[in-house]
């Protein structure tokens, strides 16, 4: 048997590079300032925070192309290692000023961190179910321990033991789904499985359930309906850096494998999957926009917005043209800044304890302008309207849908979901401006903090007014899906 | 491109400056505005004064072309765009476009934003937020402005939601009243329905002709190239029922901003801001933004879709004049008569009068302006909304008294005032339509002459409540003293172009030797040359569209004067009978009252539509989603409680669409529905893993049946 | 070719069918030569040799159980990635063997990562960080 070292290296480059990241995180904890609590955490985090930017510009120098047995480097898996990278150096963004609620493994955050990105790097390049099934669960197994990372809470304890009872069900629905589809098609390969697919006029039963399952399976990653029913509870428990992490890279996990698996491996076939998929849109749409309205909770609020853009981006998925793939690159990045925006900022509002009552934002306005505007800006970009980012990337979808005549009353059922959205983003906003403060102690906001959300706003400003990079270099990720 | 009397990079820059001046004056002021002396309300005026000596320059280069005779009274745009986004799948350019109408239109919007900041600095004297104050107003013109110059409808959509923005935030300026920030949220959201489908129009056009940019579009429309680029054809659309769909949809977006029935309901509430910004936003410019915008887009709706326009401005001009009969808060008179004059515009436009529609914005801006400044200046004064509290106050105001009189006979429509020469022409166009149509389509015409006559007495009846009499409140009366200077003036110059506006004084003028008409000419039917050339039926009662146009052509100049003598008619009716009722009190107002009973009560009813229906909670099957908000806002005893009154009434407005009175059964039908709805939703999320597990397994269940 | 697939699965299907008539093939003799007849105490007792149980049988064990367990398997499947490796050793060759050179570096700073906090500490708690730290608010809530 031979196996071509260097190939591999060109193909998951980054992910040796995390692994090797990952264990010089472990040994510098062990190595420096024995047995206290925040001299290795220092430590650890700076040289996490290096590593990941150092590996994210390394990232632009690789050249998409390289391919062989258990992944690919092609453009789209390209653009998503750099997603990933992104949402991890925003996440330890966010974790810092929430670190010193931490009594102990606060040098372990970031180690676990980097491994589940070296998990979700993996996905992003994965061509075989093998590698797809093993970097999943490398990215669920952290993310369980990231969920439950304060077992003196009652409710992080919660979230960690209904995450893993969720997870170890959707892994169930994949290995079912692998198996079937393994048995009905003989290989593991997307690219084999893909050409038995396409050689046949319909799909035989037990593919089109193996399939099925698989996509059930990401649909728990996604957060689809009726998928979805962890999310407000774990969003809700987990400490806030693991949910700002996982509202943004479990979703893209989600994203990044229902795009392989439904513009590559089904191909055209995909065609007969446009009702079930828009169905689930539909669903999903609805199900997030009448959820977020009597939340009263900041993460639990956003997990439900988080649930309603999931329901564009499977519009996108059912639209299943060049364009809407696009769309959905540009709807994640967009995603991925205004969320971490407000996650930080819902970290700095609640820095004294773990209560994230919608009425620690009020009169936020008066107390820190800069973090209201932040906020501000997060929100309507959220919500969609123009100029931000938020705006333009619905506004993708839409444009993408709307050329399939089929689709076009989930295009109004979405826009009338956006203005449900609206409403519920307006009463943050309200309760931003127009609320006397209920807490008036000071709000201290970092150095570091201070630049990330400057960083999130004037990108979630720049791409709405000046997209042209952006949906560049997302239309050239998609393209490479339908080669 | 020698022919312009400025080079296109002089004119490129002074676009540039037109809305980046007011934007900054907004950001610098916001941000240090209370570190400036006197709040910085000098920076924003210089900021906006700046403007108008841009836009007044533009006005007599390029319009009366003093510079370069050649130019004067010839219509000319100048266009220069670039790409915004250059994509492979996607071409979005942008830039500036600049006509005639459009410089008239940034003169009319400066100007009058000019005299409202001045004003603005005696109005709100001492307030708390002085500075937020003149940033949101500079913030607004840089958004109104910037939708003028754009020449493309999507960033016209931009600018025209960052509009919204300004209204919301200057609606909601007193955040810590009851009222305000209610009133500002539901005018986003009843603009954010017309929005949506604005936006839907301007997709279905994008995808119809390929391109936004405004000349492009009509071009193509001209030359019938459709671009089918999306299979719709395919669907089973036609290309006429598309672009009439398209354009009533893109219309639909001016029914919310414009006010129109029935998305006009928050134009009332929006009174609840301070007035100067009633009289900038909610009279003049941004409102009229919606008039400016189908006048834009003229070129692009089919007989159909005009024929739609006709209609709903026909029922704006009469529901808002009749509402404006029976108010006692004097700025709702005046937001119902600009909700009426709105109407007439739309319903100018609608009939063909596109000259005379567009005049009418121009017009009515300005004494519309000096109405809602005259009606601050009396409020700064007596400290009270009401009528009745007021009175006999011309001897105490006398030039707020004189100026409010000039406005008020511009509005009425009296010879030789500016409102007379746009309402006149409307109303000829509509008396003309009539002509060329047949019986059924004099109704617009009948709206018309009903809607001034209820104008004139209305205003009238405002006037002497105010003016004349015997004051209402003796404590309130002596109290009473006229304006400071910066208040007067302002007011002073908006009546002189209440009277100079139309340009001439003559009373029997000719339509088309007015200023306007000759500036403005109508631009020909891009819709209907594109249908003809794709073979679509465009006659109208089966002669061609042409001979159509050569008819109501010759029929304009048989109405002129029929048209002319029935409004003056109207007219004087109205003024007489406002002076019988309100001044010699020879009638009592509130017999007239009962004799006309259930019509009163019907008038009374529409104005109070929306609390009532907002209560009793009749809601129509459509509505359903704003039942589940509803729902859910009573169950959260939390701060969106608040939001409640203003979900209702959101839904009752639309209820009041399909039927007001609603069956009880459906009612309760629906509510027991989402009540249905609502408890399954929450059965779901019990926080017990075993039965998000049973849920799960049920959702895979269901997929499986359905893929199967 | 899906027929073929699916026909690779039969002995699986066999083995269950034999597992299943096994064990009820079991359960049907001893039901039929077992000797059927009422309950006494001493039969519902424990077993002779027994002991009579004293507490309830259910008890709880320390979490240090589960961590060893875990950490046993771990290094278990060590082992199980060792043995085909060294049985193919010479055909691997030295990509083969740098490669488990990596492997087992990994294992190595696990190992090290796991004895450094003290998870196979067997005696009382110690505390792996200082407590002049902790934060005062990390109280359940």
């Amino acid at each position: 048997m031979n196996i071509d070292t260097s190939q591999l290296f060109a193909i998951f480059g980054v992910e040796s590079l995390l692994g090797l990241l990952g264990l010089v995180l472990i040994v510098t904890d062990l190595l420096v300032g024995k047995g206290r609590l925040t001299g290795p955490a220092t430590a650890v985090r700076t040289l996490a925070f290096g590593g990941l930017v150092a590996i994210f510009a390394w990232s632009f120098v690789l050249e998409p192309g390289a391919e062989g047995a258990l992944g690919t480097l092609d453009s789209f898996a390209l653009f998503f290692k750099r997603f990933f990278l992104a949402t991890a150096v925003a996440t330890l963004g966010v974790a810092a000023p929430y670190e010193d609620r931490l009594s102990a493994g606060r040098a372990e955050f970031p180690t676990l961190l980097v491994f589940t990105t070296l998990g979700m790097c993996l996905l992003s390049s994965a061509n075989d179910f093998v590698t797809l099934f093993v970097g999943l669960e490398l990215v669920t197994v952290v993310l369980f321990l990231m969920a439950a990372y304060r077992p003196q809470l009652p409710r992080s304890i919660e979230a960690g033991i209904k995450f893993v009872v969720i997870g170890a069900l959707s892994a169930a629905f994949m290995v079912y789904g692998i198996a079937f589809v393994y048995g009905t098609t003989g290989s593991f390969e997307f690219s084999q499985i893909s050409a038995v697919i396409n050689a046949q006029e319909s799909l035989p039963a037990g593919l089109k359930f193996g399939l099925l399952m698989v996509l059930v399976g990401l649909g728990f990653k996604l957060g689809a309906v009726p998928f979805h029913i962890w999310i407000p509870d774990v969003y809700q428990g987990a400490p806030t850096p693991t949910t700002a992490f996982l509202s943004v890279g479990s979703k893209a996990v989600g994203v990044v494998l229902l795009m392989r698996l439904v513009y590559t491996v089904m191909g055209p076939a995909a065609a007969q999957w446009t009702t079930v998929l828009a169905g689930l849109a539909a669903l999903t749409l609805l199900m997030g926009g009448l959820g977020a309205i009597p939340q009263t909770e900041l993460k639990r609020f956003l997990g439900y917005s988080g649930i309603s853009h999931a329901g564009f981006l499977l519009v996108a998925l059912a639209t299943h043209s060049e364009a809407s793939a696009g769309a959905i690159l540009f709807y994640v990045v967009t995603y991925l800044f205004a969320n971490m925006a407000a996650f930080l900022v819902i970290v700095i509002v609640s820095r004294t304890d773990d209560d994230n009552h919608m009425d620690r934002i009020n009169g936020l306005a008066n107390r820190s302008p800069f973090l209201a505007l932040v906020l501000t800006t997060s929100m309507l970009s959220l919500a969609g309207v123009p100029p931000f980012a938020g705006f333009f990337a619905k506004f993708m979808v839409l444009r993408a849908a709307v050329a399939e005549p089929a689709l076009v009353w989930l295009v109004a059922f979405s826009l009338l979901m956006a203005v449900t959205s609206l409403y519920y983003y307006l009463c943050i906003l309200k309760r931003i401006y127009m609320r006397d403060a209920v807490d008036t102690g000071f709000l201290e906001i970092s150095g570091g903090a201070r630049l990330l959300l400057l960083l999130c706003m004037l990108a979630v400003f720049a791409f709405g007014i000046y997209q042209q990079p952006l949906v560049q270099a997302a239309e050239a990720g998609a393209s490479s899906l339908f080669r | 491109m020698d022919m312009l009397p400025f080079d296109v990079n002089t004119l490129t820059a002074l676009c540039w400056a037109l809305f980046v001046i007011p934007f900054a004056c907004a950001f610098t002021l916001i941000n240090f505005g209370r570190k400036l002396p006197r709040g910085g309300d000098w920076l924003a005026t210089a900021g906006i004064a700046s403007c108008a000596v841009i836009a007044i320059t533009l006005f007599f280069k390029v319009i009366v072309g003093f510079g370069a005779p050649e130019w004067a009274w010839s219509s000319a745009a100048y266009g220069l765009s670039w790409d915004w986004i250059s994509l492979e799948s996607l071409q979005l350019p942008v830039g500036f476009y600049l006509d005639n109408l459009s410089v008239i239109m940034l003169t009319m919007v400066t100007i009058v934003a000019t005299c409202i900041f001045f004003f603005s600095q005696g109005y709100m004297h001492g307030d708390r937020d002085y500075p937020r104050f003149f940033a949101y107003l500079s913030y607004f013109c840089f958004a109104m402005l910037g939708l003028v110059v754009v020449d493309n409808l999507l960033f016209l959509f931009i600018f025209w939601e960052l509009v919204g923005v300004g209204s919301y935030l200057l609606i909601g300026f007193y955040y810590d009243q009851e009222e305000p920030p209610k009133a500002s949220l539901k005018a986003f959201m009843v603009n954010r329905v017309g929005d949506v489908l604005f936006l839907l129009g301007i997709i279905i056009a994008w995808q119809l002709v390929g391109t936004l940019n405004y000349t492009e579009m009509f071009a193509v429309l001209e030359s019938g190239a459709f671009a089918d680029r999306t299979g719709w054809a395919l669907a089973g659309w036609d290309t006429q029922t598309l672009l009439t769909l398209s354009g009533i949809l893109i219309f639909c977006g001016a029914i919310s901003k414009s006010a129109q029935v029935p998305l006009h309901t928050w134009l009332p509430d929006a009174m609840a801001g301070p007035t100067p910004v009633s009289a900038l936003i909610h009279a003049a410019t941004m409102v009229a933004a919606g008039v400016f915008m189908v006048g834009r887009m003229y070129p692009y709706f089919t007989p159909d879709a005009l024929l739609f326009i006709t209609g709903i401005g026909a029922l704006t001009a009469l529901i808002g004049a009749t509402m404006g009969l029976v108010m006692w808060d004097i700025k709702k008179v005046l937001a119902y008569s600009t909700m009426s004059q709105l109407g007439y515009m739309m319903l100018g436009l609608g009939v063909g009068g596109y000259v005379a529609g567009l005049f009418h914005l121009i017009t009515h801006a300005f004494f519309k302006a000096c109405l809602f400044l005259g009606s601050g200046s009396v409020i700064h004064s007596v400290h009270s909304q009401d009528m009745r509290d007021m009175g006999a106050l011309k001897n105490k105001m006398p030039w707020t008294y004189r100026t409010f009189l000039v406005a008020t006979l511009a509005l009425a429509g009296v010879p030789c005032f500016a409102g007379y020469y746009s309402k006149d022409q409307i109303v000829a166009n509509a008396l003309s339509w009539g002509l060329s149509h047949g019986v059924a389509y004099y109704v617009p015409f009948v709206f018309a002459v009903v809607g001034a006559f209820m104008t004139t007495f209305y205003m009238f009846r405002l006037v002497f409540l105010t003016f004349h009499g015997t004051p209402g409140d003796q404590h309130k009366y002596e109290h009473a003293h006229e304006s400071p200077a910066v208040m007067v003036l302002p007011l002073v110059v908006l009546a002189i172009f209440g009277i100079g506006a139309g340009g001439t004084i003559h009373p029997l003028a000719e339509h088309g030797n007015l200023w306007f008409n000759r500036l403005v000419p109508e631009p020909a039917s891009a819709a209907v040359a594109g249908l003809e050339h794709v073979g679509a039926d465009t006659s109208v009662h089966g002669e061609s569209y042409e001979t159509y146009l050569e008819h109501f052509e010759h029929n304009l100049h048989v109405a002129h004067y029929p048209a002319l003598i029935v409004s003056i008619l109207a007219i004087v009716l109205g003024i007489l009978l406002a002076r019988r009722m309100y001044l010699t009190k020879a009638t009592d107002p509130a017999a007239v009252a009962r004799k006309f009973g259930p019509l009163y009560g019907i008038v009374c009813n529409k104005y109070h539509f929306d609390d009532m229906y907002g209560r009793k909670g009749v809601v129509g099957g459509l509505m359903f989603m704003n039942r589940a908000f509803a729902w859910f806002d009573k169950n959260v005893v939390d701060g969106i409680v608040n939001f409640m009154g203003l979900a209702q009434r959101f839904i009752a407005f639309v209820t009041g669409l399909f039927d007001k009175y609603v069956i009880d059964g459906l009612v309760n039908f629906w509510r027991f529905f989402v009540r249905a709805l609502s408890s399954i939703l929450r059965l779901v999320q019990t926080g017990n893993v075993r039965d998000y597990l049973t849920w799960t397994l049920l959702g895979v269940l269901i997929l499986a049946i359905t893929l199967a | 070719m899906p027929d073929q697939a699916l026909n690779d699965y039969i002995p699986i299907l066999l083995l269950a069918g034999f597992a299943v008539s096994f064990a009820s093939l079991n359960l049907i003799v001893s039901w039929l030569l077992g000797k059927r007849g009422g309950t006494n105490p001493d039969k519902e007792s424990a077993f002779e040799c027994g002991m009579k149980p004293l507490t309830p049988e259910r008890r709880r064990f320390s979490v240090k159980f589960y961590l060893v367990a875990m950490l046993f398997i771990l290094f278990d499947i060590e082992i199980v990635f060792l043995y085909p490796w060294a049985v193919t050793y010479k055909s691997l060759g030295m990509f083969g063997f740098i490669e488990m050179v990596l492997f087992i570096a990994v294992l190595i700073i696990g190992w090290w990562y796991v004895v450094a906090k003290g998870a196979l500490d067997w005696g009382p708690r110690r505390p792996a960080v200082s407590v002049q730290s902790a934060a005062p608010s990390e109280q359940a809530s």
